[in-house]
Order: C-alpha cells, then sequence, then structure tokens
C-alpha cells in the first residue's frame, strides 16, 4: 500500500505549492515526483512526541480523485479559497462529490481570511463547514482579544500542521517510550539517568561483575528509583511469608525517598501534606505489586477498563471490514495488558496489509 | 450535577465523551451532533451558557479544544466553567505544552485524570496534585 | 485427564487470521462456533493456563458482534480469584460480557463484596468504579453496608470515592438514605477537601429528597457555616486555591447546601446571615472564579428568609454584574435578576440603566434577556423613559423578537401610559416601526383602543392616514388606519387638533390612497378587506365621491378572491338595491363597552410574560362585550344580508340572537373588523360549507358564460364547464396580470337537486405543453338546491401560448351512488392566451 496522502488544492490564486512549501518549512520545493497525472507528491516525515509517520502531501489543480489506489490513500484534504469571490467559494463545493469517494478523514478549508463583510460571510462558510466535516483555517485571522490567554487558540498554519500531526496516519510508528510524560516522571528518568551514569563510572572504577543483583540494598540512588518491580516482589512475597518483612518496610522507605525527590524538584509547590498524600506510602506500593508482577510495559489495568467501554461502543458503530480491524487491535492489547506472551500475537502486525486482499464477499 | 462532558476538537470530532446519566446510544449520538452543530457555531464570541432541552449547556474552548458539558439547572454554570480552566490546567501540568495530539494520542490518560475529578456527574477532587498523584503512581511504576 | 486429551487451544493470533481469510459471512461465523465451542470446552478444564488466552478471545468473538455471554462466568471465576492480574481481566469482561441475567449479578455483587473490603486502596477504588457504572437496585442493597463501612474509612481516596457510590446508590434505592445519615453527618469533620466536597454533595442530594433528613441536617448548619468561614479566613494553600480564591468548588457546594438548608426556615437562614454577608463581601472578584461564588451566594440569599439589607446586597451583586466585560457574567446576571425581579422589584429597579444598556449586547442570548426584563421593570414612574429605549430596541432588534415586543410594548402602554395622547403616540410607533411584525391580533386592540380614545380621534386618524401615505405596506399600519379613516373620515379635515399640523388633503386624496392599497401587489387580502370596508363608510361620509367609490368597489366583484369577491357584491349592492339604507347602516359605531380592566389588574400581579395570553383573553371578553352592544345593528344587516340570498334560503328569524362563538365578529367584519371568520357566522342557519359561495349565488345565479372586459385588472370570464343531472361546474378564468400565461380558473360546483352531493372530487388534466395546478377545494360536500358549492382554484400555465383544453374528471356520492363523470373543457375564450 502506497504512503498516506494529504491531498492539497485551490479554488482560488493561492497555490496549492505554497501550503506545502509552509508545510515542509521550505522556501524552494524543487520538483516534486508526479505520481498521476496532474498530481505531485512531496514527502512529509512526520515526526511528533508519540509516533513517526511518512506520509505525502499531494498538490493537485483539477478536481479528481486520482486512481483508486491514489483515493484510498487520501487521508486528509485542504482546500484553499478567497472569501472574496463568491465563485471560489462555490468551486470548493464541488469539491464535495469528490470528496465522497475519497473519504478524508481530516478535512480543512484554507482561506487568508473571512469575516462576516467579505463577499462570502463567515457565518456562511462556518456553517458550511459545520455541516460538511470541515474545519476553517484563516492563514492571517482577525486579532482576537480574548480572554484566554493562558490557553491561546492556535491559528494559520501553525493549525494546520497541528491538525495534520493529531490524525492517526495509517502507516504510524509508535514511539517505544515517547519523550513526553508528566514532569514528575520526567524527573524521576533524568535522576536515573544521572544515577546509572554514576554507577557505570562506578563501575568501571570497580570492575565488578555482579553489581546490578543484589547489592540493591544500598541506599544508592539508582537502586531505589529502579526497584519498583523488586520491591514490589518483595511485597507480593511478604504476604504469604511473614519473615520479608524487612524487605517489605524497605520498600516503604524507598517511596518515601521517591516523594523526597518531587519535593526538590518543586519546593514552592508542594506542601508536606501533600507529598505525604502524594505517596501515601504503604498503600500505593501494593499497587506496584499489582502492575510490576506480570505486566510488562503492557497497558495498565485502570487504563483498559476505562476505554472498555468506548471501545464496544465504537466497534458497534463500525462498517464490518473496519470492525474487525478494530477488534483484532482491541483483542491484542488486551492480551498486552494481561501480560500475555508475546509468543500469542506475534507477527499479526505485518500482516496488517492481509485484510485488503481478501476482502469476505456476502458479509454483512 | 454534570450529565455529560464532551471534548471536541475543531473538525468536530469527539475526543472524549463522558455521559453520567444513562442515555441510549442514538439519542447520545444525535445530541452529540446537535451540541457540537451548536458550539462550533457560537464560537467563543456569544456567551458560554445556553438553556437547551432540559439543561444547561456549559462550553468553552481553549487551545483548539471545545470543553463541552450538560449540567443541571440547580448546578453552578459558572463554577462549571471554571472546573473546564482546572481540567485544563491538570491536564497542562501533567502534558507539558499540552496540544490535541496529547489529548489524542493519551485518551486513556484523559479518561483516568477526568475520572479523578469526576464520579458519577459529581465533582470529586479539585486539587491538580491529588488528581494526578495516582496517575503519577502508575507511570513510575510501569517504567 | 481430560486436559491431556484436549488439543491446545488455538492462539489469539491464529484465531485472528483465521476470521481475516474467512471469505464469507458463513464462513466467517463457522470460524467463530468453532471456535466458542472450543472455548467452552476448555473452560469445563480446571486447569487455568488458557483462561487470560480465552477471555482474550471471548472479547474479540464478541466485538465482532457474535455472542459472548457464556463467558461471563469465566469472568466471574476470574474477578474471584485472589491475582490482581486475574481480578482485572475478570473486570473487564465482565464490563463487557454482563448482561441483565439475574444469577450472574448475584455472582458480580459476591465478588464486589469482597473486593471492597479488599486491602488494597486500587483494587476498592475499582470495585467501588465498577459500582457505579454497573449497579441496579438490587445491587445497591446488597452493597450498602459495604459502602456505608468505606465511608468510614480512614483512607480518603476511597472514602470520597465510596461518598459518591452512596450518592448513586440513593437515586437507585432512596429508602436505603437512613443507613448513611450517621456516618454522612460525621463527614463534615474531615479536613480532606475531596472528601468535603462529595459529603456535601451527598448531604445535598438526601436533603431534596426527603424533608426529614433536610429537618435533620438542618442541625449541620453552624458546622456548614465554620467551614466556609475557615475557608475563606485561611490563608493561601496551594493544593485547592484557584487564582487565589480558596477551593470555589467546594465553596459554591456547600453555598448551595445552605440554600437547600435555608429554604423556608427562618432559624437556620439566621444562622448563616452572617457568614452570607461575609463571602460576599469578602470574596475577590479579579479573577473569574470569584464570580461563580458571588453567583451561588446571590442565589443562596435569594432562596433563604434572608435580611432585606443581604437581599439588596445579593441584588447589588448583580448589578455589578452587569458592568463586567465578559458576557458569561452578564448572562448569569441578567438571568438571575429574572428569577429575583418580582421578589425585589425595588432593588432591581436601581440597576434600570445597567439592564436597557444590554439592549445593545452584541450577544443575542443576553439582549434576548434584558428586554425581558427590561419589560418586568417597567411601572408607572418610568414607563416613558423605558418606552423610549425599549422602541429604539423594536427598530433595530433580530425579527423574532420583534412580534412579543410589539405586543409587550403595547401592553405596558396600556397599563402605564400617563396620557392618552402619548398612548396613542406610542402606538403609532410601533405600528410605524415594527412595520410587519406586528401581530394581526394586536390590530383589533389597537382598533378598539383607539375607538375608546374619542377625544383624539381627529389627532389619531390624521396622524394614521399621513403614516399609511408614506408607506402603504405596512400591513398592520395600513389595516388600523383605514379602520380609522373608514370610521372617523370626516375627521380627516378638523384643523382644530392640539399640538398638530392641521393635514392638508382632500376628500379624494383619501380615496385614491385606499385605492392604492386595494390594486398593491403587497397589500395583503385581509389588508385589502379593511380598506374596502372603509371606501364603503366613505361613501357616506364623502357624498360627493359616492360613486367613484361605487366604482372602485365593483371592480372586486370579479377578483378571485372570493372574500374580497363577497365583499365587493354585498357593498355593491349596498349602492343599488338599499341604497336609501346605506348611510343608516355605515353610520359611526357606537363606542363600545370599556374592556374590563380586572384583566389587566390580575395581569400586575403576574409575570409580564403572560401579558400576549391575557391579551388574547382580553380580546375575546371585548368581542362579547361588544356582540351585546351591536346586537340590533347586526339583525339589521341580517335582514340585507337575507334580501340578498332571496329564494334559495330558509327564512332567517330576523331577531334571532347570534351564536356566542363569533357572533359578535360578523358585525365587526361587515364594518371593517376581523375578516376570516366573517363569512360563516352572517349565514348561521345554512349548511355550513362555502356559505360565501352562497351569497354570490344569490345573486349571479347559475349565469350564462358572463363575458367582461376591464383593462387595467387582466381578461376575465365565466362560463359553464359541466352540466350534468343538476350538477354545474363553472370556471371563471382570469389572465394573471403579473403572468401572462397563467391563467387562474376558480371553478365552482353547485346542486340543484333536492339532495346533497356529497365526497364530491374535482380533477383536471392539460395536454403536455402546459401545466396544471390545483389548489386544494373549499370542501367536498354541495348542498342541494343551489345551497352552496365547493370551490377549487386551479392555475394552467400556457408557455407556449396555444388554445387552452382540459380534461375534467368528477366523482363523488348522489343519492347513496358514487359517479364519476368525465369530460372535456373547449371553450375557454382565446383572450386567455392570445
Amino acid at each position: 500500500m502506497s504512503a498516506p496522502c494529504v491531498l492539497i488544492a485551490s479554488c482560488c490564486n493561492l497555490k496549492p505549492d505554497f501550503l506545502v512549501k509552509e508545510i515542509l518549512k521550505l522556501d524552494d520545493l524543487g520538483n516534486g515526483t508526479c505520481i498521476l497525472e496532474k498530481i505531485c507528491a512531496y514527502d512529509w516525515n512526520i515526526e511528533t512526541k508519540y509516533y513517526t509517520a511518512s506520509v505525502q502531501l499531494c498538490t493537485t489543480e483539477e478536481r479528481t480523485i486520482g486512481n483508486e489506489s491514489f483515493a484510498e490513500s487520501v487521508e486528509a484534504f485542504l482546500v484553499c479559497f478567497d472569501s472574496h469571490q463568491k465563485n471560489s467559494f462555490d468551486s470548493v463545493k464541488s469539491w464535495l462529490p469528490y470528496l465522497n469517494q475519497l473519504e478524508p478523514e481530516i478535512k480543512m478549508l484554507v482561506c487568508h481570511q473571512c469575516t462576516e463583510n467579505h463577499e462570502v460571510k463567515r457565518l456562511t462558510v462556518q456553517e458550511w463547514c459545520i455541516d460538511n466535516d470541515f474545519e476553517l483555517v484563516e492563514l492571517a485571522p482577525e486579532e482576537d482579544s480574548d480572554e484566554n490567554d493562558d490557553f491561546p487558540e492556535t491559528t494559520g498554519i501553525k493549525r494546520i500542521i497541528q491538525a495534520l500531526h493529531a490524525h492517526t496516519w495509517s502507516n504510524l510508528t509508535m514511539k517505544e517510550n515517547p519523550s513526553v510524560c508528566s514532569p514528575y516522571v520526567r524527573q524521576l528518568m533524568q535522576d536515573e539517568f544521572k544515577a546509572k551514569k554514576a554507577q557505570e563510572n562506578q563501575k568501571s572504577l570497580d570492575c565488578a561483575p555482579n553489581h546490578v543483583n543484589k547489592t540493591a540494598c544500598d541506599s544508592d540512588e539508582e537502586n531505589q528509583l529502579r526497584v519498583d518491580s523488586s520491591c514490589v516482589d518483595c511485597a507480593h512475597s511478604s504476604k504469604s511469608n511473614p519473615e520479608n518483612q524487612p524487605e517489605f518496610e524497605e520498600a516503604i522507605s524507598l517511596a518515601q525517598d521517591v516523594s523526597k525527590i518531587d519535593k526538590e524538584k518543586k519546593p514552592k509547590e508542594k506542601t508536606k501534606e501533600e507529598s505525604l498524600d502524594l505517596l501515601h506510602a504503604c498503600e500505593d506500593l501494593q499497587l506496584f505489586e499489582a502492575l510490576g508482577t506480570d505486566d510488562p510495559g503492557g497497558e495498565s489495568f485502570e487504563k483498559l477498563f476505562e476505554r472498555f467501554g468506548l471501545m464496544k461502543e465504537k466497534a458497534q458503530s463500525l462498517p464490518h471490514q473496519e470492525r474487525k480491524k478494530y477488534a483484532e487491535k482491541v483483542a491484542v492489547a488486551f492480551w498486552r495488558a494481561m501480560g500475555g506472551d508475546e509468543d500469542e500475537v506475534e507477527g499479526l502486525s505485518e500482516t496488517d496489509d492481509l485484510d485488503t486482499e481478501c476482502i469476505p464477499q456476502n458479509i454483512p | 450535577m454534570i450529565k455529560f462532558l464532551l471534548l471536541i476538537n475543531k473538525h468536530g470530532q469527539i475526543c472524549i465523551s463522558k455521559h453520567y446519566q444513562h442515555l441510549e446510544q442514538e439519542d447520545r449520538q444525535r445530541l452529540e451532533k446537535e451540541l457540537i452543530g451548536i458550539c462550533l457555531k457560537r464560537g467563543n464570541k456569544k456567551s458560554s451558557f445556553l438553556e437547551y432541552h432540559d439543561f444547561i449547556l456549559v462550553y468553552r474552548c481553549y487551545l483548539d479544544l471545545f470543553f463541552i458539558a450538560g449540567i443541571t439547572k440547580d448546578e453552578n454554570e459558572m463554577a462549571i466553567y471554571e472546573f473546564f480552566h482546572l481540567i485544563l490546567e491538570t491536564l497542562d501540568k501533567y502534558f507539558p505544552k499540552l496540544s490535541e495530539v496529547d489529548i489524542q494520542f493519551n485518551l486513556d490518560k484523559v479518561h483516568m485524570i477526568l475520572d479523578e475529578m469526576i464520579i458519577n456527574g459529581n465533582i470529586v477532587e479539585t486539587s491538580p496534585a491529588r488528581i494526578l498523584a495516582p496517575i503519577e503512581l502508575l507511570d513510575a511504576a510501569k517504567r | 485427564m481430560l486436559s491431556s486429551i484436549m488439543p491446545t487451544p488455538k492462539r489469539l493470533r491464529d484465531l485472528i487470521r483465521e476470521i481475516r481469510s474467512a471469505r464469507t459471512a458463513a464462513d466467517e461465523r463457522a470460524v467463530v462456533q468453532k471456535e466458542c465451542a472450543s472455548i467452552r470446552e476448555s473452560f469445563r478444564e480446571t486447569d487455568n493456563t488458557y483462561r487470560c488466552r480465552n477471555v482474550a478471545k471471548l472479547l474479540y468473538i464478541h466485538m465482532l458482534g457474535y455472542p459472548a455471554h457464556f463467558g461471563q462466568l469465566e469472568c466471574l471465576k476470574l474477578i474471584a480469584s485472589q491475582r490482581f492480574t486475574d481480578k482485572r481481566i475478570g473486570y473487564l469482561g465482565a464490563m463487557l460480557l454482563l448482561d441483565e441475567r439475574q444469577d450472574i449479578h448475584l455472582l458480580v455483587t459476591n465478588s464486589l463484596k469482597n473486593d471492597l473490603s479488599h486491602q488494597t486502596q486500587y483494587i476498592q477504588s475499582l470495585a467501588l468504579c465498577t459500582m457505579g457504572s454497573i449497579c441496579s437496585a438490587e445491587m445497591s442493597r446488597d452493597l450498602a453496608g459495604e459502602i456505608e463501612k468505606l465511608i468510614k474509612s480512614s483512607n480518603a481516596y476511597v472514602k470520597k470515592k465510596a461518598i459518591l457510590c452512596a450518592f448513586r446508590i440513593l437515586r437507585k434505592v432512596p429508602d436505603l438514605m437512613e443507613m448513611f445519615i450517621p456516618s454522612t453527618r460525621a463527614l463534615l469533620n474531615e479536613k480532606n477537601h475531596g472528601v468535603l466536597l462529595t459529603a456535601v454533595c451527598l448531604i445535598t442530594e438526601m436533603c431534596e429528597k426527603s424533608p426529614d433528613t433536610l429537618m435533620h441536617f438542618r442541625k449541620v448548619v453552624p458546622q456548614l457555616v465554620r467551614i466556609l468561614k475557615n475557608l475563606i479566613m485561611a490563608g493561601y494553600s496551594p493544593e485547592h486555591d484557584v487564582s487565589g480564591v480558596s477551593d470555589p468548588f467546594l465553596q459554591v457546594k456547600i453555598l448551595h447546601l445552605l440554600r437547600v438548608l435555608g429554604k423556608n426556615d427562618v432559624e437556620a437562614s439566621e444562622t448563616m446571615n452572617d457568614i452570607l454577608a461575609q463571602v460576599a463581601t469578602n470574596t475577590d472578584t479579579s479573577k473569574n472564579v470569584g464570580h461563580a461564588i458571588l453567583y451561588e451566594i446571590v442565589l443562596t440569599i435569594m432562596g433563604i428568609k434572608s435580611e432585606a439589607g443581604l437581599r439588596v446586597l445579593a441584588v447589588n451583586i448583580l448589578g455589578r454584574f452587569l458592568l463586567n466585560n465578559d458576557k458569561n457574567i452578564r448572562y448569569v446576571a441578567l438571568n438571575t435578576l429574572l428569577r429575583v425581579v418580582n421578589a425585589d422589584n425595588n432593588a432591581v429597579q436601581r440597576h434600570r440603566t445597567t439592564i436597557v444598556d444590554c439592549l445593545k449586547d452584541p450577544d443575542i442570548s443576553i439582549r434576548r434577556r434584558a428586554v425581558e426584563l427590561s419589560f418586568a421593570l417597567v411601572n408607572a414612574n418610568n414607563i416613558r423613559g423605558m418606552m423610549k429605549e425599549l422602541l429604539a430596541y423594536l427598530e433595530t432588534c433580530d425579527p423574532e423578537f420583534k412580534s412579543d415586543c410589539c405586543s409587550n410594548i403595547v401592553f405596558a402602554a396600556e397599563k402605564y401610559s400617563p396620557n392618552k395622547r402619548w398612548h396613542i403616540d406610542t402606538v403609532m410607533k410601533v405600528l410605524t416601526t415594527a412595520g410587519n411584525y406586528v401581530k394581526s391580533d394586536l390590530v383589533s386592540i389597537l382598533i378598539q383602543m383607539i375607538a375608546e380614545t374619542t377625544q383624539l380621534h381627529a389627532y389619531t386618524v390624521q396622524q394614521l392616514f399621513l403614516a399609511m401615505q408614506r408607506d402603504i405596506s405596512q400591513q398592520p399600519l395600513v389595516q388600523v388606519a383605514s379602520w380609522c379613516i373608514g370610521e372617523y373620515g370626516e375627521q380627516l379635515f378638523n384643523t382644530t387638533v392640539e399640538d398638530a399640523e392641521a393635514v392638508n388633503v382632500t376628500d379624494e386624496e383619501v380615496v385614491d390612497v385606499l385605492e392604492k392599497v386595494l390594486i398593491s401587489k403587497l397589500s395583503a387580502v385581509e389588508t385589502k378587506e379593511y380598506a374596502i370596508t372603509a371606501l364603503l363608510k366613505l361613501s357616506t361620509r364623502f357624498k360627493s365621491l359616492s360613486e367613484k367609490i361605487k366604482r372602485i368597489i365593483s371592480v372586486y366583484s370579479r377578483s378571485t378572491n372570493v372574500e374580497l369577491q363577497q365583499r365587493s357584491v354585498e357593498y355593491t349592492s349596498l349602492f343599488d338595491k338599499y341604497d336609501q339604507m346605506r348611510s343608516a347602516l355605515l353610520e359611526q359605531m357606537p363606542l363600545m363597552e370599556n374592556r374590563s380592566k380586572s384583566v389587566f389588574a390580575a395581569n400586575g400581579e403576574t409575570s409580564e410574560g403572560n401579558d400576549i395570553l391575557l391579551g388574547t383573553n382580553e380580546n375575546v371578553d371585548r368581542t362579547n362585550a361588544e356582540n351585546k352592544q351591536q346586537s340590533t345593528v347586526q339583525s339589521e344587516s341580517r335582514n340585507i344580508l337575507d334580501l340578498l340570498d332571496v329564494g334559495t334560503s330558509p327564512v332567517i328569524p330576523s331577531k334571532q340572537e347570534p351564536p356566542s362563538k363569533s357572533g359578535g365578529v360578523d358585525l365587526l367584519d361587515l364594518l371593517g373588523g376581523v375578516a376570516s371568520l366573517a363569512a360563516e357566522p352572517a349565514m348561521p342557519n345554512l349548511v355550513p360549507v362555502a356559505p360565501s359561495v352562497n351569497l354570490i349565488d344569490g345573486l349571479i345565479g347559475p349565469a350564462a358564460p358572463n363575458i367582461l372586459l376591464n383593462g387595467s385588472a387582466g381578461f376575465s370570464s365565466t362560463f359553464t364547464a359541466f352540466s350534468k343531472n343538476g350538477l354545474l361546474v363553472e370556471f371563471a378564468c382570469e389572465r394573471d396580470g403579473g403572468q401572462p400565461t397563467v391563467t387562474s380558473i376558480s371553478m365552482k360546483a353547485t346542486n340543484s337537486t333536492p339532495t346533497p352531493i356529497s365526497e364530491f372530487v374535482f380533477q383536471a388534466a392539460v395536454p403536455k405543453s402546459f401545466q396544471v395546478q390545483l389548489e386544494s377545494p373549499s370542501g367536498n360536500f354541495i348542498p342541494p338546491l343551489n345551497g352552496g358549492g365547493v370551490t377549487q382554484l386551479i392555475k394552467v400555465s400556457n408557455p407556449q401560448k396555444q388554445s387552452i383544453r382540459m380534461r375534467i374528471r368528477l366523482t363523488y356520492k348522489h343519492n347513496g351512488n358514487s359517479v364519476t363523470e368525465m369530460g372535456e373543457v373547449n371553450s375557454f375564450p382565446p383572450e386567455l392566451w392570445q
């Protein structure tokens, strides 16, 4: 299957190339690849906090759906128009039958600015957009002096990029450890990184081969931080074996240390009560027990739990083929979340393409 | 009481939809579609409160997201409006430089955060630190 | 052992592959069925090895849309497991697969019970969460005890979730309330905000559900006051502060609860007076969140038995809200002021100017409330100023508000007008400003009002004439003006009007304006009816123009509009056969009885919003009053109508009491009032179908083709289209003035036999080069002996200007037989298309 596409068209004198340049942040585009007659493609490698994806920005001079496989690959559609010209807006409308074929998930109507005084009134445009699932993006919107200064709206080309980023591209690859996480965890990771480095230095000095294993009881910071899975093991066994109690207590002290780190990080914001509450010591460690034992990196239970109702509803609303894909995803995710053996689902992801080849014929 | 809470993007796509009062699937979809139309059309130039059917609609546009809630008439609409701000601040604390992508790719986290804030349509916790504590613990545990 | 015989269950991956490669729905079903069977088999084993795999597969099958409920029990087994991993799979599965089966619910209940008392808070929380979303009434009863225990737990995280779980339980089963009261009350001693917040919610819910509980919790008012006090007095606490305001959400919830507790209770209200004042004065409003608290406090002050001073304070807070830049705050203020305006009118009056300013707000929902509130504030002292603002608003407001706004202005003016002249001027302003948005019921109310103001007839009629001369497109204005000109036409030349320039006008000009109304395409039929009646009346007031007026009126005897045609014919006969009675009949109407003022008196007690409704009632009252007064004139007119109808109907008793329903209206009609009801009561004892046609019958009779030419109004012609066995169908054709290719045909069917015709249906067809359009008929019943008829309008468009041909088909019942007749109509006069 070819890479997913963003189809870019224009119904005014703003050229589709312009948007491509803006998105790619290039002054000079060079020649794109002509993938079909009148359709030019430019590669765009998307990299976000969460995933990477390679898509093609395709420009077209005329209304078209290309061919079948091209139409399949279109996942987003951008069209420019001029709000000063009614016929420009009308030609946008004549894209609709084509869009019924293309079925892009993202549809954006781009213009310079659109106000109530223009030939095509803003309200008209906005209502049309809502009715047809378009988002109106103004490249140079009117200054809006609204009070939400804390979280202002993104506009213009930035908004276009943002919306495209927020799309789930069919070929995206999720990053293993997305660089985003809460400041708290980020702090933990940094500390751990530092500790690891320090330890490596130590190790190279000591040349002690067995260091990582049982010496973890040192008050060494690195071990405290890495301890979560092992301490959970301790806590777990502590229930059945009372003699493991000392280890368990140690885990508690470790957790308190974690809160200490937190406190140091943002001394101004944290009160004493809060940090105590934050890591309600002993009890929270039992959570580690729950999660740590056989949950190697899968989704946590609560997370899945939250999601399930939604998933169930979503599946019901999907067309059969998609429903099938969706059910697969859920089941596999579920398996992983349960900490199931990777063997169980291994090799499935590559067969994603399968379903385009063998579409069952008579399934309602 | 909060009857439902929606988080939609400017495309009118629903990111989060939480209903705290039972509503048949069909009615729910119809309602959501109507509300999305209303809110996108009104934008942020008009007042954010609207009497609608038997409830009050409160919405607020942040970043490129619309927070929409339906509340019973005995609920304080201004407090809910401010509660949206609290939700956003909490999310922003968790996802630095919050944007639509964060919501889109962390729906589960957003759900968890909201569930620490609202249970059965009532506000249960308003301290961002307390709201995030269990979630951060999970994150820490998972590494 | 069984397991040794059983093959290893398929992996999830393999199942997915198999489903993927299924080519047909039947194939897919077969795969699923086979797998389900094997899963069932596997469940029977005691070995747990493949349990998770099986549940995952079931989930997949379930999401594909196949029944997988047999997995429920398996999930329950997992929930019951001691391992957390098993538990979470079990709960997830149960959430998905659970149906309403009783036995399953029972089992879930048991598992929940165990987990609610688990030593891990996250498992407890999980059970609480599950329960919150799936609990039935039965489950609520079974687990209420456990929840109550958790409410008493020392762990705030579990506690707050348990409290809201109790909230949910009480919604399902209110009679469980009793057991929660003591533990809930104890919650108010807690320090944790989450716990306090949820506890206040729960108490509020309890108090709203049960008056007894409400009584009980009145005792906690001092405690709530203390909590609130601590909140506002406490210094900065980073945890719950929102923009420098200490936990606004908790404050709001407590204030709400205080409102519930203080409602209708003097003692409780007194206890909270001080703290309410403190919160109201100490809350920082530099941030929006402060406004949320103030808003809640206003609601509480207004909702309890609070001191007068406090109520003024509350209204003043709202007054300040109105000045805020934030549209939401203004909106809330207006909304709340609307709720309190009746109880605290004086306090609200002080903010009148600010409220009136909101009429210019860019936000429509704010304007809508501002206008409602403005009307609620109008009184005798401020009527002049307020009306000025409201009239200005009427001019610019959104069309959807205009009608109601007009009605409200008229009623307010009626109620508080400082003098008659001002009243008339205000009404004039409404008519000229709102134009066609004035509701039709208002027209008759205004006419009545003007008639009553005898001392200002000259002034009024002159002003109305001028306004109408300027713009004849404003229907309500033209209607009122026409009526007044007809009635008080001679006053137009009265030059002794105070404070107004005399109108320089001749009687001829007056008649010309009315004729213009009749001709104008912009005039509604109803307006034309007013105008033609006015002309008739003027024929006795402007004697020299009598002939001209007669000519103008007679033109409309050929109008395709039945109402207008009827009037024209009636009035023309007044000039001819009954000329001697004309002036007596058309004398100025006697002054109508004053409207019962009690309607307005009652009105003053209720809110302004009802005015429109009351206005309508009043209108009916008035018509009845009028009815009594006018009965003499009425019977006279009835006699004339009788005469017009010679021979075709039984004699109408001359002194018959008019039917009370609309008896008054028919006279008003003749003299220019409400038109639509007119014809019917004029002949109360005739068959009700299309009586107006019957009247024309008397005059025109079953006439032979009667061709008239009229230069200005286009060509028209009447001829017989079909006649057989006493059923006569006549076509009155008119070439449309505006669209020369369209011919309007008014079809009339009459019945000269002694028995009625029922279920009469007329159909028409034309050759392809034409198009035909049939309007709905006036009825389907044709009375016997030409006692009435059915009319129907047919429009034929003839773009190629060919000679019109038409096929007609008639079906009806006569003497119990169904009859179908066909015919061709070729006798259309060529003037219709040439």
